[in-house]
C-alpha cells in the first residue's frame, strides 16, 4: 500500500509505502508534552519507505525540545507537523502523523496511548533504531 | 475561567468558563490539527494573547497558530456578526488536562454532511491521548 499524506497547505507531502497492505495500522498518541498540545498521533513501519517533498523549504521550521534528538517537521504557513525525523549515528529515521494521511481509512487506525517519558536518551534511541521507518529521503517536489 | 497557553509558551487564551462540550471536527484541517474548540466571543468571554501565524480559510476564518512551537491557538472569524461580535474558538488542548477531563466531546462533520454527528458519551480524557 502507498499510504499518502501532508500537511493541509501540502508544503510538505509523503508518501509511505507501507508491505505487504496492513490490515492494521498502529496509532500511536505520544503523551509528551508536544504530541498533546498538537494532538499527534504517529505510526511507523521499520520496514517501509518513506519519500518526503518539500515545496518551499523556507516555510518549513524544524522544531526540537527535550532531549533535542527528534526534529518535528512544522509547516509555518498551515501549522501542521506530518513528519518527525531523528538522525542517529548518522541515519535518517522518521515516523509520521496519521492525522495527515490522506487515504487510508480511519477505521484501519488502531489507537493507543504511548508514554516514552521515563525513558533513557539511549533506550529512547535504540528503540527509534527499532521502530522508526528507516529508509527515509527527502526528493524534491514535482510541480502541480 | 481557564487559560490555555501553546508549548513554548508564546501564544495564550482564556476563557471566561470551562464549557459543557469540546468540537471535534473531521474537516481536513480540525483533524490534521487535533483540536477541541470551545467556542465564544473575542474580547467577551475569550481573549488572546502572544503572537501567532494566521492561516486563512476562504473568507469564513483563520486558524492561528505559534510561529516557534507550531501549536494551533484559536480560530478566529475573518468578519463580524451582524451584533457587531466575533465568533472565535480555542483549542482546549492548551489548557491543562484535569479541569476539562470531563467535558463532552461533540463529533461534528465537518467534511461530507456540514452537520453534527451523534454524541458517544465520550469526555475529553477519554480522547486526550
Amino acid at each position: 500500500m502507498i499510504i499518502e499524506g501532508g500537511c493541509h497547505c501540502r508544503n510538505i507531502t509523503f508518501t509511505l509505502r507501507w508491505e505487504p497492505d496492513p490490515t492494521e495500522i498502529p496509532a500511536r498518541a505520544c503523551t509528551c508534552t508536544f504530541c498533546v498540545k498538537h494532538g499527534g498521533v504517529w505510526t511507523s513501519n521499520p520496514k517501509g519507505s518513506l519519500r518526503v517533498s518539500i515545496e518551499d523549504r523556507s516555510r518549513v521550521n524544524e522544531y526540537a525540545f527535550g532531549t533535542r534528538t527528534a526534529l518535528f517537521h512544522t509547516c509555518r504557513r498551515c501549522g501542521i507537523v506530518p513528519v518527525v525525523t531523528s538522525t542517529i549515528d548518522g541515519h535518517l529515521y522518521a515516523v509520521v502523523s496519521v492525522n495527515a494521511f490522506e487515504n487510508v481509512d480511519p477505521a484501519m487506525l488502531k489507537r493507543s496511548p504511548a508514554t516514552f517519558d521515563a525513558e533513557s536518551p539511549d533506550t529512547r534511541l535504540a528503540r527509534r533504531v527499532r521502530n522508526w521507518i528507516a529508509d527515509v529521503q527527502f526528493v524534491p517536489a514535482t510541480p502541480g | 475561567m481557564i487559560k490555555g497557553s501553546c508549548l513554548c509558551g508564546s501564544a495564550t487564551w482564556q476563557l471566561d468558563e470551562i464549557p459543557a462540550s469540546a468540537t471535534a471536527c473531521s474537516c481536513t484541517a480540525c483533524r490534521r490539527y487535533g483540536a477541541l474548540w470551545a467556542y465564544g466571543y473575542e474580547g467577551e468571554d475569550i481573549r488572546v494573547g502572544g503572537e501567532t501565524t494566521p492561516y486563512v480559510r476562504g473568507t469564513a476564518l483563520s486558524f492561528n497558530f505559534c510561529p516557534k512551537c507550531g501549536c494551533v491557538s484559536h480560530w478566529r472569524g475573518s468578519k463580524l456578526d451582524e451584533q457587531g461580535r466575533r465568533r472565535m474558538a480555542v483549542n482546549l488542548r492548551m489548557a491543562e488536562p484535569g479541569p476539562i477531563a470531563h467535558v463532552l466531546i461533540d463529533h461534528f462533520d465537518g467534511l461530507e454532511k456540514w452537520d453534527d454527528l451523534p454524541s458517544d458519551g465520550k469526555c475529553i480524557k477519554d480522547v486526550w491521548f
